[in-house]
């Protein structure tokens, strides 16, 4: 049920990063490719802790790292990757490996469409 | 209304949500200062006195209800506004951080126009700055939230223009503040927040912090009788 609500969302809901261009002064909108960039450098340890975690059956942390993933995600605009971040933190245990994996997945897509983003204002 | 030169304080651990709320805030002319946990926090509210606080709740450590907490027993810091701006929606943690003080709750993802929203009311409150003064009489011991138009310093006399709630003029003069006994007058300030008894040496700075408005009264009513 979570997960259908996760597919509904965009890998990347551009309008969001539009609405922060608008707002940034600074010269060729640096604080948008400086937060994208930032996305893409931190996340893939973020999401290795994540693996890790789920290797050691350690609950508390995958759900901790989804938690801080979300936020990260859903700031940019990365709204479906922030939506499975929401089911890895709340959802069934069971369900983690899975969910995991759908992340990595997403992840690859967030990734390759931020780079688009960043040639536009380049 | 412009919101240039007010001041916004904000505190998460992360460091995408600082960067993405310090370049919403400074699209309006906003000064922001970043804090990564609560103590940080907490230091840099005395130091600075912000008009408003946006600060996340789950971090590590100390988290945004300890902020809540540890700000309002601070006489200095307790009457800033908060804004809350968390992922956590649920409704336990809503109602928890109202009851701890916070004036609003604004949900995680960031979006910008939302925030701006919800800041612009907070600090559109506090058109009226206020000024404290600490008289010989202790029952004098009164604040009010006053627009300050224009404030010099001469040695330790301070003379200052304020524009009353009820748009009455006041010159606060240094003959005005002798009938009122103020011998210890206390101009809390930006900078003189963090030692209170400032003898209007920091007056310059302008940056008073709302109280009020039923103290309001008895010094408009003090100002009025004794003037």
């Amino acid at each position: 049920m979570t997960q259908n609500k996760a597919q509904k969302e965009a890998t990347l809901n551009v309008s969001v990063l539009d609405d922060l261009r608008k707002l940034d002064r600074s010269p060729r909108d640096s604080v948008v490719t400086e937060l994208l960039e930032a996305f893409l450098s931190e996340v893939p340890e973020m999401m290795r802790n994540m693996r890790s975690a789920l290797e050691a059956q350690n609950i508390f942390s995958i759900r901790k790292q989804a938690h801080a993933l979300k936020s990260n995600a859903g700031n940019l605009g990365a709204d479906r990757f922030a939506a499975i971040c929401q089911n890895i933190e709340k959802g069934p245990e069971a369900l983690l490996k899975n969910l995991i994996e759908e992340l990595e997945a997403e992840y690859r897509l967030v990734a390759e469409q931020m780079h688009q983003q960043m040639k536009k204002t380049a | 209304m412009g919101l240039t030169g007010k001041t916004v304080l904000v505190i998460d651990d992360m460091s995408d949500v600082r960067k993405t709320v310090k370049l919403i805030l400074e699209s309006e002319g906003i000064i922001v200062f970043l804090a990564e946990n609560v103590d940080e926090g907490l230091a840099l509210a005395a130091s600075k006195t912000p008009h408003l606080i946006i600060t996340d709740l789950t971090m590590p450590e100390k988290d945004g209800f300890d902020f809540l907490k540890e700000k309002r027993k601070n006489e200095l810091l307790k009457n800033i506004p908060v804004i809350v701006l968390s992922g956590r929606n649920d409704k336990a943690s809503v109602t928890e951080a109202v009851a701890l003080g916070a004036s609003d709750y604004v949900l995680k993802p960031i979006r910008a126009g939302t925030l701006l929203q919800k800041a612009r009311k907070r600090l559109k409150d506090q058109s009226f700055l206020s000024l404290q003064f600490k008289t010989r009489r202790p029952e004098a011991e009164v604040s009010l939230p006053v627009e300050v138009l224009k404030a010099s310093e001469i040695g330790l006399q301070i003379e200052a223009s304020i524009k009353l709630a009820s748009d009455e003029t006041v010159e606060l003069s240094g003959e005005l503040l002798r009938k009122l006994d103020c011998g210890d007058v206390m101009i809390r300030t930006a900078k003189s927040l963090a030692n209170p008894v400032a003898q209007g040496r920091y007056l310059n700075d302008l940056n008073f912090v709302a109280i009020g408005e039923s103290i309001a009264k008895r010094i408009r009513k003090r100002l009025k009788d004794w003037k």
